[in-house]
């Protein structure tokens, strides 16, 4: 028993160096870790707001705080505005586009002022693109809507829209019969075949009046993706960027996606042809419509916009992808100007318009400043 | 100097022990920390957890009673069959990064690879 003297000695002295150094090791990362309370990162899914994905991802002090900043200000409010712009369904005890659509040529509505906004900015898009995105076509979209849903469900029974029953109804698509009376808050469509779809606009639209109102109540690292729609509010907790991966058209490929883009603001929407079809005869015809030929164009597998704004990322992805190549880059390369020039309110600051189209055959082509968005 | 024989104590015994749970927790910890924890699949069926699986064991997960039946293979996930109409969960290609997605809609049905902190990509636009 017993061991000799030194050794004994030197292994209580090691023992109290070791202790001593813990005892400092803890003092000093107790004080850096106390310096800024940690925010943690979370992220919340919700699949039952417009009819699409949604979530919500973002750093806080805790996952209380951010459940409740999720549901206030994206959940309850994405539920809102889908009641407001729905098309298909009313709801009871309010006036929505369904509603407005129902009374064309028969009556004004009166409707929310959170309706009336919507449709003034879709009037926007509408001029500054020269129609190329028309919530007034919905007389024509109604029909695609059908013929897919049929096909969808039936897949052996599937066929194209009747194009006699189109050029029909594409006369009654003229966004001067929407009539909006602000002062009453009234809308009123003075063409009775007439009827609107928001579809392009509505989700973008609501997407970016969230980011304000949460960036208005001082609300930062945050991203939020509504059916696509990104917009980031603020950069991560540790100041490094959000990277957003942008869908491949191509969904069998083994690359999910094929670009990566980076940013601490800015929105992204991308228009695809893989988004939503129905296949007649082995071919497959994507919902973007053409004002023109009424028909789904193949110009691009998809169109991705970045910009500042949701609701315009997202409109002039549609408006883009139903312009031919040079005419979109003309647009794009023009639209900060012209977006500046019109001084609309309701297209607020523009500092950012970049786009992105694939080709059909998967070629990738860039407004100059895109690539400085891309994550190497 | 005397001569005494230094003996172990109690209290030797007991800073001996200590010290050997004050390094094995420090390992746990380590670990976790710099290792980075696998990649885990998680399975949302109208908004209830339902499950939580390590990417890199293969599995089938029928959910719904089979409404939906989920695939864990090789180090990726995907939709192997769905009874909706659309079949766009079923049409996704395979995920395998942290924070990417499949959905199935009209089940209510989510699919995502959580983010061990390390993932190339925060969201994807699609």
């Amino acid at each position: 028993m017993g061991y000799d003297i030194c050794s004994m000695a030197k292994m209580r002295k090691t023992a109290a160096v070791l202790i001593a150094f813990v005892f400092i090791l803890g003092i000093v990362l107790g004080a850096a870790g106390c310096g800024a309370a940690e925010k943690e990162k979370f992220q919340k899914t919700y699949l039952d707001a417009f009819d699409t994905a949604v979530s919500v991802i973002g750093y806080s002090e805790s996952k209380e705080e951010f459940e409740n900043m999720a549901e206030t200000y994206v959940h309850k409010e994405l539920t809102r505005y889908h009641r407001l712009y729905d098309i298909y369904t009313e709801y009871k005890g309010i006036n929505n586009i369904r509603t407005v659509n129902k009374n064309a040529g028969i009556s004004p509505v009166e409707v929310d002022d959170d309706i009336i906004a919507m449709l003034e900015f879709s009037r926007d898009m509408y001029y500054a693109t020269d129609g190329k995105v028309n919530i007034a076509m919905g007389s024509v979209l109604e029909i695609w809507h059908e013929a897919r849903n049929h096909g969808i469900n039936y897949p052996d029974k599937a066929a194209l829209p009747d194009i006699e029953e189109l050029k029909k109804a594409s006369e009654h698509c003229s966004i001067e019969d929407m009539v909006i009376d602000k002062v009453a808050g009234t809308v009123y469509l003075a063409d009775a075949y007439m009827r609107l779809d928001v579809g392009a606009v509505a989700k973008g639209y609501a997407t970016e009046r969230i980011a304000q109102e949460l960036e208005a109540d001082g609300y930062t690292n945050i991203i939020l993706n509504v059916g696509g729609n990104i917009r980031a509010i603020g950069a991560k907790a540790d100041g490094s960027m959000w990277a957003v991966g942008i869908q491949n058209p191509d969904l069998a490929s083994d690359t999910a996606h094929i670009e990566t883009i980076e940013t601490d603001y800015l929105s992204l929407a991308t228009s695809g042809v893989y988004q939503r079809y129905y296949t007649v005869d082995g071919k497959n015809y994507h919902h973007i419509i053409d004002g023109i030929t009424l028909m789904p164009e193949d110009r691009y597998l998809s169109v991705s916009v970045l910009t500042d704004n949701a609701g315009i990322a997202d409109a002039l992805s549609t408006a883009l992808f139903n312009m031919d190549y040079a005419d979109g880059r003309r647009f794009a390369e023009g639209f900060m100007q012209s977006a500046d020039a019109a001084d609309k309110d309701s297209l607020g600051k523009i500092s950012v318009f970049e786009v992105m189209w694939v080709m059909p055959d998967g070629e990738k082509r860039y407004t100059d400043g895109f690539k400085e968005y891309i994550v190497k | 100097m005397p001569e005494t024989k230094l003996k172990i104590t109690k209290a030797d015994i007991i800073l001996a022990v200590l010290f050997a749970a004050v390094a094995v927790a420090v390992a746990v910890w380590a670990a976790g920390y710099f290792g980075g924890n696998a990649d885990s699949v998680v399975v949302t069926v109208r908004g209830e957890i339902i499950g939580v699986y390590d990417l890199s064991e293969n599995r089938e997960i029928a959910v719904l009673d089979g409404s939906n039946v989920i695939e864990i293979k090789n180090g990726a996930v995907f939709m192997k069959s769905a009874d909706c109409k659309n079949q766009h969960c079923v049409r996704h290609a395979p995920i395998k990064l942290g924070n990417e997605q499949i959905v199935c809609l009209p089940n209510k049905v989510l699919v995502e690879i959580t983010d061990n902190g390390e993932s190339e990509i925060d969201t994807v636009a699609n």
